[in-house]
């Protein structure tokens, strides 16, 4: 026998022993596993198995082309879409981007016109005007639900089932119209190819629909308002207010099917009502992080920026930028259940980051989200203060 | 007719974009997000129907007094809103911004005193044509 034979006689033993250890041990490791499970890690028992958050990987954030270029991504989507060819490394010059913040509609005007297309920068627009307008349009939106300002740029397409978005350089997504509704500012530039006029066909539609609004206005107005009557004093008063209110719910009903989505109208309220409702969320502490660090329960979130995540983080902390939009934040953690308890946390304490995260997690609705007041700076420090004791 | 102006031209603007007005009537921080978001869908409507009550002469009497309780809540959030030192916009035209301050108070103000006139005058046009 040649000691390479030894050596592989050996080895196979060795691969024998172990097999045999692991399906002896195997039943005691099951029990032990269970009894853990059963008890909670801690051994408080209780007798309750935790419901476990599912791990996923990282996600590809910064894809929807946030900061100042969005409207550069957004102007060449369109004019592509209206069958020119525009690249955004084309058009990275002070002329088209005046701003830190980004560019204005003027701004993107002159990119769809450089390009060889037709811009015209409408405001004021509403979702039926989008359906009229037949072009692509570049819609100013809110970035993210919990921000004021409209400081984004994105295409949007009407479609049956809601309105198509094409953000920056990631794929197309639909969302539903209440959900656009509540993030758009009113404010769209038309792209079209040749000198087709998408304005005769939206002020044609709107002039349709007046007059469509003043037939049915006078209709209910006969009907509730003036069809109450009483002789004299309070009574006809009172009776003809509560008319002229009967008369504007019924048009408020006809008006929305139009003009809103009174289907997903939930959805669009919570979107609207985002930047102003932003103390759904807890304030916690670094014990909160340190709890959702070691528990298998609950999800940790970082709302650094990515580069700043990948450089280090806590144990367990899944990545959800300040800059990722509502729709990729909803996408991301489609798997966790809405009543997961969520910690979030960013820098440090003078960092906002994780406010606005939480603002957006509670908006998506996730019902137990808490924001740590201090952050992976304090966090670590503290470690290295308990590591020199 | 300033009045029936003034209110078509609000109800229309933000009838045509009913999320955003949600979005404005939230920001004023004094209602829930589910009575911002029935108000924001109704109030614009309410005030095509009090426009058209009072341009095309058909109840008035009851357009002005809605109209007056309309700009007269209209003044009262404003003034929480200074008197809270809160900066947002005022939304009273839609997406023309403009910061709540007190010029923007008066409008409602102006529009207020211009309802009660119409009421008063209404009324009293009522009670010469029944004598």
């Amino acid at each position: 026998m040649t000691g390479i034979d030894l050596k592989a006689n050996l080895i196979s033993r060795r691969a024998e022993r172990r097999t045999v250890a692991l399906v002896r041990l195997g039943p005691i490791i099951a029990t032990a596993f269970l009894f853990r499970a059963a008890v909670g890690a801690d051994g408080t028992g209780g007798g309750k198995i935790s419901p476990v958050v599912p791990q996923f990987g990282p996600a590809e954030w910064g894809a929807n082309a946030s900061g100042p270029l969005c409207g550069i991504y957004a102007a060449c989507t369109a004019v592509n879409m209206a069958g020119l060819e525009a690249h955004p490394r084309d058009f990275i010059a002070a002329k088209y981007v005046g701003q830190c913040a980004g560019s204005s509609p003027e701004e993107l005007a002159a990119v769809v016109e450089d390009a060889g297309a037709r811009a015209q920068i409408l405001s004021r627009l509403s979702v039926f005007d989008l359906h009229l307008a037949r072009c692509p349009v570049i819609a100013n939106v809110r970035m993210t639900a919990a921000r004021n300002r409209f400081d984004h740029w994105v295409v949007a397409i009407p479609s049956e089932a809601g309105v198509t978005i094409f953000d920056g350089i990631q794929n197309p997504y639909h969302i539903k119209t209440a959900e656009f509704l509540g993030t758009w500012s009113g404010i769209g530039i038309c792209v079209t190819r040749d000198q087709q006029n998408p304005l005769a066909t939206i002020w044609l539609g709107r002039s349709a629909l007046m007059l469509a609004g003043v037939a049915l206005g006078a209709t209910f107005f006969f009907f509730f308002a003036n069809g109450v009557s009483a002789r004299n004093g309070l009574p006809r008063l009172y009776k003809q207010s509560c008319g002229l209110c009967a008369a504007s719910v019924a048009l408020a009903v006809a008006g929305n099917a139009v003009f809103g989505d009174l289907s997903n109208h939930a959805k669009g309220v919570a979107v609207a009502t985002a930047p102003s409702q932003s103390r759904l969320y807890r304030e916690g502490t670094l014990d909160d992080v340190r709890k959702a660090a070691a528990g298998a329960d609950m999800l940790l979130v970082d709302a650094r920026r990515e580069q700043d995540y990948r450089l280090g983080t806590i144990s367990r902390a899944v990545n959800v930028p300040v800059t990722a939009s509502l729709w990729e934040i909803d996408r991301y953690l489609k798997a966790i259940g809405r009543d997961t308890p969520i910690v979030v946390f960013c820098q440090s304490a003078n960092c906002d980051y994780d406010e606005t995260v939480g603002a957006e997690l509670t908006t998506l609705g996730f019902t137990d989200v808490t924001v740590c007041n201090e952050g992976y700076a304090e966090l670590t420090k503290s470690q290295e203060l308990a590591r020199g004791l | 007719m300033v009045v029936a102006v003034v209110l078509l031209f609000s109800g229309v603007i933000h009838a045509a974009q009913p999320y955003y007005f949600v979005h404005t009537i939230a920001s004023y921080r004094l209602l829930p997000p589910g009575a911002s978001g029935l108000l924001g869908l109704w109030l614009p409507y309410l005030q095509i129907v009090l426009a058209m009550c009072i341009g095309l002469g058909m109840v008035r009497e009851a357009a002005f007094g809605v109209a007056v309780v309309l700009f007269a809540t209209f003044a009262a959030v404003q003034i929480a809103v200074l008197a809270r030192g809160m900066e947002i916009d005022c939304g009273c035209f839609g997406f023309i911004v403009r910061v709540v301050s007190p010029a923007s108070v008066m409008l409602p103000i102006a529009m207020m005193s211009a309802s009660v006139l119409g009421l008063v005058e209404a009324r009293r046009s009522r009670r010469q044509s029944s004598a």
